[in-house]
């Protein structure tokens, strides 16, 4: 068996009361593509931080070429041979081809660089993988995605590089782009290169890998070689047991739905389309769960219910009355509340109190500060009450926001969010990086607000979350949205869904 | 309208422009490494008083423009403490900085020349008319009969152009001002990148003070930038961030600065002040106009953190 | 509370101790120099009454940088807001000399507020419609405003005798009467401190104020919340206008009565400093403007009395706001852009 060109020994690593790495082990062979499977909260990404320099792990070992390595910057992996093709490219958009490439390609201390110098030193690299650079003086900006990573793979082969790391390198790419993808791959594995793959889909994995690895919780849960292995078998693993606490309450499920969505179309920051024809329907006293990877457009549906987004297509109605404009403002007056995904940067301004906080909704504002001129008595009072039903552990209601703990923060976002008893709730990962009390009673508050009759939009990255809480659920792939699927909820099959997987279970 | 009276224009459009475009040349660099540096005002008054005393005190030109890329160079190294390393506010440090230099050279000025500021003329930079050329029609004594200070900022216009869009130092320079996450990722120091164009900004602003005192206005008036540290910001603006842009830029902004001096014999029946504001109207107008982005580069006035 | 108060108090004794370092090179004697400052602010019931007449436009001034700085507005205009306040009133307060002074004072004043908050407008309105961005045009205008003055004292408002490039005299019905016989100090000053308080109400007891202050900490939430944000930053930019334009009608009203050319020496660029040192609060403010209209008021006693040159408050201005700058943490503002597409990578974030 060939010496592996990078190995990995007991890595660890630790965020406050997260572990996000344990134990891992991890092989890469020269002339081999080497997967690292999992889902979004696996530890993939964390994984491919540590060995590129990024983040210095708690403990165990990295191996490079044999001879133990230890970076505490990019630069230095750079520089050790390691080549990283990140999942937000590091190129500058502005920049022609020849100039995003020549910093790579050309000498560290050259003071010129020419085009001709560059396009040679490019052309020479892109021919070895099969890669067409075209004109090099195109603006990166305006290629299409496909282009741009092979830009990003041949800037990250230049230089000795001893292995190529990608990550969730097809994400944004389409079926063509894919495929000519896994030909440079091809080329880079007869030419002996070690190339290491972090993705979610599955497909691919099947189509592309030699060996696999399956992260779940910052573990590894298994190794398998492609061909020993169903796409099936790797979905069940990739997702695990079902091991969630509890089911939710019976639904109190009342005939009506208070949130319609009807073919709802919608494009992300960059004007491309992320939201595609998407339909659901939540009934008041549900949760109706939207699972997915991230990046899929569960942000940009979040966006579009909370009135901060356009859609492009398609109606939503809430409580039978159609939404005419989105506007936040418009939205919640219609009885929408929201928990954004982000709560420092989303729900929250941090540097205001813990009472102004509390009072951040254009609805309850108007509710208590009807003329104009806030009442702080009142806000104090909606405040306190907040901070009760919710036991948020706050110094005082005049303290600032940011001196508040993630879990009581969210709690705030969460009471806030119920105040005025909404019709609908819209939840995007609503216990991301809570513990498992603060997640708990998040979930008391929302499972009240069933129980008083509201509708519940989950929409969570953490699947576990979602196959403990929702009473159906459906699954967001590329902007489009699943069948909506009843209890008892199969995993594998979703896994399938969620990794794009065709493949009936 | 006869010879005399374009050549006149001509001539006088160019010395307008002289201090303009050395300002906005080192502006452009400043912005191109993503540093929006307001402080441009106090920039060239603090050059033309460096460069006027140190003239006078030594009785050379030479010195006094080199007496002002130092002080240029010194406070730009200081603004860049500030904004870089501190990662302040671009927009206050930027008018501190013109304040600061109002009240130093006011108080100097008045510290080493007495209150009544006595007569304060300086030999002053002599021309020196190019062979040939200068005799050209119209645009001979424009360009070509001309002060060193104004030659060597004509010819700064294809060197930093090639500097910035043909050297790697150059490419990470305008990296750091696009997307200063990929150049660190590609190991470019973002933060001494920045320091250095700051102090480039400054020493060629305060070159561009140096001009006024010395070639254009022989002497030191307080206050005498006149604006003309923003209207070089907005030369940089409309010149689009390229050198050849701003120096095209500059050049049409001399021209409406001149205007003042030759209304009368121009005969157009329009108050004075209009050609005062004229600049700054057409600054207006061309923000205004712009269709789409407007060119800058993409983390302009962002501090940045690692 | 202490956070707030240290830095600016920090800021002010390195700021005075720099300025006694520039005195001395510049050949004077600190001590006699920063006395002479002092007494020439404090030393008499005059200097108190001049430093209450320094104090009425750098408070106002600094009050309408406050507030567009607490939107997250860069309102670097103020100077030419200032200006067309003091055009308004140099043009409207001739004309009412028929009206009895309840009537005609506020209109004058009225009139200089409108024209601040018209100029900053342009601003604005430049910047919602074609995202022109506030620094470049408020300083643009700022100059157009001069310029503008400029054509005015020299042409169409220049007073009648044609002696002075300056406005007529604003009728006496139109004038703001003093605070006492003897003393220069007038009303305008109770009319900015009732300004300070009006801000102080606007910013802490409004839902607009509100939503400015939520928006200038951090657009997105403030966005999300349904808080209209344009709304609140168009309003921010605009009552700042008003209030320039106020301190220009006010000087105009009841110090100077005619407009001219250097009408202003820069009162709209000292607000800044004026606003930073008062922490952007309105209370903070009032002291802030105090403390440089005691400056400036015994800038000319110094002067006088040491030879250091009245322009060295300047100094002390730049120098106080680079300490501030220098010693305030590094406050972040959540941006826009660092939320848009960027993945939520945050510790504790498992990814």
């Amino acid at each position: 068996m060939t010496e592996p060109r990078l190995r990995l020994r007991g890595i660890r690593k630790r965020f406050g009361a997260v572990q996000a790495l344990a134990d891992v082990d991890l092989d890469v062979r020269p002339g081999e593509v080497h997967a690292v499977l999992g889902e979004n909260g696996a530890g993939k990404s964390t994984l491919m931080r540590v060995i590129y320099g990024l983040l210095e792990p708690d403990g165990g070992s990295l191996q490079l070429d044999g001879a133990a390595v230890h970076f505490t910057s990019a630069l230095d992996a750079r520089r050790a041979g390691i080549g990283m093709v990140h999942q937000e490219f590091a190129l500058v958009d502005a920049l022609s081809v020849a100039e995003n490439l020549a910093l790579s390609v050309c000498p560290a201390r050259a003071w010129r660089w020419t085009r001709s110098d560059v396009a040679a030193a490019a052309r020479r690299i892109a021919a070895e993988i099969g890669v067409e650079l075209g004109d090099l003086d195109r603006v990166v900006g305006m290629l299409p995605v496909g282009q741009r990573q092979r830009i990003e793979i041949v800037k990250a082969l230049a230089g000795d590089t001893r292995i190529l790391i990608l990550d969730e390198p097809t994400a944004v790419l389409t079926p063509n782009e894919v495929a000519q993808l896994f030909t440079v791959l091809d080329r880079l594995r007869s030419a002996g290169a070690a190339v290491l793959f972090i993705t979610h889909k599955l497909a691919e994995v099947m189509a592309i890998a030699d060996r696999i690895t399956v992260m779940r919780r910052g573990r590894i849960v298994a190794r398998a070689e492609r061909d020993t292995v169903t796409e099936s078998q790797l979905a069940g693993l990739m997702v695990g047991p079902l091991d969630a606490p509890g089911s939710p309450p019976p639904a109190a499920v009342s005939a009506r739905a208070l949130l319609d969505v009807r073919r709802l179309s919608a494009c992300d920051g960059h004007g491309l389309p992320a939201l595609h024809d998407v339909t659901l329907s939540v009934r008041g006293g549900e949760i109706l769960g939207v699972a997915g990877v991230d990046g899929n457009g569960q942000a940009e549906l979040f966006e579009v219910l909370a009135g901060v987004r356009p859609p492009t297509a398609g109606s939503v109605a809430v409580a039978g009355t159609a939404i005419g404009r989105f506007a936040p403002a418009a939205l919640q007056a219609a009885g929408v509340a929201c928990i954004p995904p982000d709560r420092l940067r989303q729900g929250v301004v941090a540097q205001m109190s813990v009472r102004e906080n509390a009072v951040l909704s254009a609805a309850l504002l108007q509710r208590l500060s009807p003329h104009g001129f806030t009442r702080p008595a009142a806000e104090r009072d909606a405040a306190q009450a907040m901070v009760d039903a919710y036991a948020i552990k706050a110094g005082s209601l005049e303290a600032p926001a940011r001196s508040l703990s993630g879990g009581n923060l969210q709690k705030l976002i969460v009471a806030r969010a119920l105040a005025l008893e909404p019709h609908v709730l819209v939840a995007a990962n609503p216990t991301r990086g809570l513990d498992v009390a603060a997640a708990q009673s998040v979930y008391a508050a929302i499972g009240a607000a069933i129980a008083r009759g509201a509708a519940v939009l989950l929409i969570s990255t953490d699947l576990d979350e979602i196959l403990a809480r929702a009473h159906r659920l459906a699954v967001l792939y590329r902007g489009r949205l699943s069948a909506v699927l009843e209890r008892p909820f199969a995993t594998a099959h979703l896994g399938a869904l969620m990794a794009g997987s065709r493949e009936a279970p | 309208m006869d010879l005399t009276l374009w050549t006149a224009l001509a001539s006088s459009a160019v010395t307008m422009a002289v201090p303009l475009l050395l300002a906005a040349l080192g502006e452009l660099i400043a912005e191109r490494a993503g540093v929006i540096n307001i402080g441009l005002e106090g920039l060239m008054l603090m050059g033309a008083f460096a460069a006027l005393v140190a003239a006078m005190f030594s009785g050379s030109t030479v010195l006094g423009v080199g007496a002002a890329l130092l002080v240029g160079a010194l406070l730009g190294a200081g603004f860049a403490f500030f904004v870089v390393a501190r990662g302040a506010s671009q927009v206050v440090a930027g008018t501190a900085l013109n304040l600061l230099a109002v009240g130093l050279t006011g108080v100097a000025y008045r510290a080493v020349f007495g209150v009544t500021g006595a007569a304060l003329t300086i030999p002053g930079s002599s021309a020196f008319p190019i062979p040939g050329l200068s005799r050209l029609p119209v645009m001979g004594e424009a360009f070509f009969d001309r002060t060193p200070l104004a030659y060597a900022s004509f010819l700064l216009v294809p060197c930093i152009d090639i500097a910035l869009m043909r050297t790697l130092p150059g490419l990470r320079l305008r990296m750091v001002g696009e997307n200063p996450y990929a150049a660190e990722t590609q190991g470019v120091a973002v933060a001494r990148t920045r320091t250095i164009a700051l102090v480039l900004c400054g020493a060629l602003a305060a070159a561009g003070g140096a001009y006024l005192a010395l070639a254009y206005a022989r002497t030191f008036v307080e206050g005498m930038s006149a604006g003309r540290g923003f209207i070089a910001l907005a030369i940089v603006i409309v010149g689009r961030r390229s050198a050849r842009g701003v120096f095209l830029a500059a050049l049409f902004f001399g021209f409406a600065t001149a205007l003042q001096f030759h209304f009368q014999a121009l005969n157009l029946n329009v108050p004075f002040q209009v050609f005062l504001i004229l600049p700054y109207v057409l600054t207006l107008l061309v923000l205004a106009g712009y269709v789409g982005s407007s060119g800058a580069p993409a983390a302009l006035g962002q501090p940045y953190e690692r | 509370m202490s956070e707030r108060v240290i830095p600016p108090a920090l800021a002010l004794l390195a700021a005075l101790l720099i300025s006694a370092l520039v005195i001395a090179l510049a050949g004077a004697d600190p001590w006699v120099a920063l006395r002479a400052l002092a007494s020439g602010a404090f030393g008499s019931a005059d200097a108190w009454s001049e430093v209450g007449v320094r104090t009425c436009p750098l408070l106002l001034t600094g009050l309408a940088v406050a507030i567009a700085f607490r939107a997250g507005i860069w309102n670097i205009g103020a100077e030419g807001q200032l200006l067309v306040g003091a055009t308004a009133v140099a043009w409207l307060g001739t004309r009412v000399d028929a009206l009895p002074v309840w009537l005609a004072v506020p209109l004058v004043l009225v009139v200089a507020a409108l024209g601040g908050a018209l100029w900053a407008a342009i601003a604005g309105g430049l910047k919602l419609v074609r995202n022109v961005d506030e620094v470049i045009s408020t300083i643009m205008l700022n100059f157009i405003a001069l310029g503008l003055v400029g054509f005015l004292v020299h042409g169409p408002l220049m007073e009648a005798a044609g002696a002075y490039p300056q406005s007529d005299a604003v009728a006496a019905a139109a004038r703001l009467p003093r605070l006492f016989a003897t003393h220069r100090v007038h009303a305008g000053l109770l009319i900015a401190v009732a300004a300070a308080a009006v801000t102080y109400l606007l910013l802490f007891r409004t839902v607009l104020g509100y939503a400015m202050r939520a928006a200038g900490l951090n657009p997105v939430a403030a966005r999300l919340a349904g808080l209209g944000v344009t709304r609140a930053l168009l309003g921010a930019l605009t009552i700042s206008g008003a209030l320039a334009g106020l301190a220009g009608g006010i000087e105009v009203a009841a110090v100077t009565f005619r407009l001219y050319e250097q009408f202003s020496p820069g009162w709209g660029f000292t607000a800044i400093a004026v606003a930073l040192l008062g922490r952007l609060h309105p209370v903070g403010v009032i002291f802030a403007a105090v403390f440089f209209g005691a400056l400036d008021a015994g800038s000319t006693a110094m002067q006088r009395s040491a030879g250091v040159s009245s322009v060295l408050v300047s100094v002390i201005q730049a120098t106080v706001i680079f300490c501030v700058l220098a010693v305030e943490q590094r406050r972040r503002r959540t941006t826009a852009a660092e939320t848009r597409g960027a993945p939520a990578e945050a510790p504790g974030e498992v990814a």
